[in-house]
């Protein structure tokens, strides 16, 4: 089993490392979401860096998340 | 078989049609593919469940305002839902478990049953058939004049609302026969749309290269008008409801593990395509007439009279309110069903069709006949579209996580790469969505 297997399996308080991943995510969204509402607002700015951030964590969110679980212990 | 819709089929049936499987998965593809086409069924009701008055009134309305430029987002909406709707046969055909009680049990019932079959599912039944039922009384009173006489709205719903009631009671009937009833109506509905749509747009005429851009170049208005667009059309194409009804629509057909590739070929060829030629048609003939013009009315009904002066000839205007009458049937039809093995799921009752708690659950979308006097609950539809909003990409989550299960599925859990991507790339659209819209109610947005 992979650290990342590993990672998406264990169970960390009342949830999986899949559904952390998954709240992850959406926090990451709503980041991106925000920095694209900045920057409409305002212009740009600082919104392009919430931008960036968001969206990168998104792509790394949802690149880990879509890794299946190949391993049957 | 553990859906007691499916095991009204009788036995002998049940075999036949898995003796034929068995065949056509050493049939050449061409014979494969016709004896898939005959067999398919949940795909196509899906496809007609999908294509209401709202997802035609937003083709309408985007060809009318962007002409073919939206074109794009129409593969690119139906190809992502295709990742969930695939994961739905998964439950149905290896799982063989009822989705909503799995989620009950692994997820809780605020998840399962509330979320996905009471909210996402049965009052979305009951709420978005108002628009239905709100399109179809004003078409059968625009036609009722081609025929000599008058039919007001306030008089046809009982035409309305008695046959497709009787096509929602024939479901699981008869051994069967009236489950395959109901899907060749399905199906004879989506091919009357194409019929309908397909003559009209070669009447108006296709400017083709336009057409072609609109199709394969992604282009979205500027600012935040283009962003909503985006979201809103990619996520929403195939949604909670969907997903819940191809997958009972497909128990109640006693699918199996060889039905897996049948299930696939039926949401491609049932459900891809048809959403695709469909709202190819509808945005092709109003990009044609009113996007010239500027005309863009804001409603099914006012957007179909504005364009019937420029259909010319009568049997033009006869066969576009025809085609378009095809959208609400089928669709108030779905719905019910959907509806009514959501409720029975949600509640934990046994789905018997022959039951007064079936026919009272089916027909209670019918509430929706107030519609032909204008009427509309409106705080319950706001209310309703802020908890889809907010709720839709957990049910999503909740996909995901049991299509990814290894205590659940075993060796038959997701192992692809590609297919949770695609998944999970429309549970982000999904989770846009619920994040725009709180942003908007706190005035970000």
């Amino acid at each position: 089993m992979s650290a990342v297997d590993r990672l998406l399996a264990r169970r960390v308080g009342p949830w999986s490392g899949r559904v952390w991943g998954l709240v992850l995510n959406l926090v990451a969204n709503a980041v991106a979401l925000w920095g694209v509402s900045s920057v409409m607002r305002t212009g740009g700015g600082g919104g392009w860096t919430w931008v960036v951030v968001g969206c990168g964590a998104t792509v790394a969110c949802i690149a880990v998340l879509a890794r299946p679980s190949r391993s049957d212990e | 078989m553990n859906y007691p819709i499916a095991r009204k089929i009788p036995r002998a049936v049940l075999d036949a049609e898995a003796d034929r499987m068995a065949q056509l998965a050493d049939a050449p593809w061409h014979r494969r593919l016709g004896g898939y086409a005959r067999l398919a069924g949940p795909g196509f009701m899906g496809a007609a469940l999908t294509l209401g008055a709202g997802t035609l009134t937003a083709s309408m309305l985007s060809g009318a305002t962007f002409g073919y430029r939206t074109l794009w987002l129409i593969w690119l909406s139906a190809g992502l839902g295709l990742f969930m709707m695939a994961a739905m046969a998964r439950f149905t055909c290896r799982g063989g478990f009822r989705v909503i009680p799995t989620q009950n049990r692994r997820h809780s019932w605020v998840i399962g049953s509330l979320m996905t079959g009471l909210v996402g599912t049965a009052a979305v039944a009951v709420i978005f058939n108002f628009g239905q039922v709100a399109l179809g009384t004003h078409l059968i009173e625009s036609l009722a004049p081609f025929a000599g006489f008058t039919f007001p709205a306030e008089y046809n719903w009982l035409l309305y609302c008695g046959v497709t009631s009787a096509l929602i009671l024939s479901y699981g009937r008869r051994g069967g026969r009236g489950t395959r009833l109901v899907e060749a109506v399905m199906k004879s509905g989506i091919a009357v749309m194409i019929l309908a749509f397909g003559a009209v747009l070669l009447l108006v005429g296709v400017d083709w290269g336009a057409a072609a851009r609109g199709f394969f170049v992604p282009w979205l208005p500027g600012g935040g008008e283009g962003l909503d667009l985006f979201i809103a059309s990619s996520a929403a194409a195939v949604g909670v409801m969907d997903w819940v009804f191809f997958h009972y629509a497909g128990l109640g057909r006693g699918w199996g593990r060889k039905h897996e590739s049948l299930a696939r070929f039926d949401l491609i060829a049932g459900l891809f395509v048809p959403f695709v030629v469909i709202n190819f048609l509808m945005i092709g003939v109003f990009a044609a007439t009113l996007f010239p013009q500027g005309v863009t009315p804001d409603s099914a009904p006012e957007l179909a009279a504005a364009l019937m002066p420029l259909l010319g000839p009568t049997w033009s205007q006869i066969l576009f309110y025809a085609g378009f009458l095809a959208v609400p049937i089928t669709t108030t039809v779905g719905m019910s069903l959907a509806g009514a093995m959501a409720v029975h799921e949600a509640f934990g009752w046994e789905p018997d069709t022959s039951s007064w708690r079936w026919r009272v659950s089916a027909l209670l979308p019918q509430v929706a006949f107030l519609a032909a006097w204008n009427a509309r609950p409106v705080w319950l539809v706001i209310a309703i579209a802020a908890f889809l909003s907010l709720a839709n990409n957990v049910v999503g989550w909740s996909m995901y996580l049991l299509l990814n299960d290894r205590e659940l599925l075993g060796a038959d859990r997701c192992r692809s790469y590609l297919w949770n991507l695609g998944i999970l790339l429309q549970v982000t659209l999904l989770n846009a969505i619920a994040v725009t819209y709180v942003f908007n109610r706190l005035g970000w947005w």
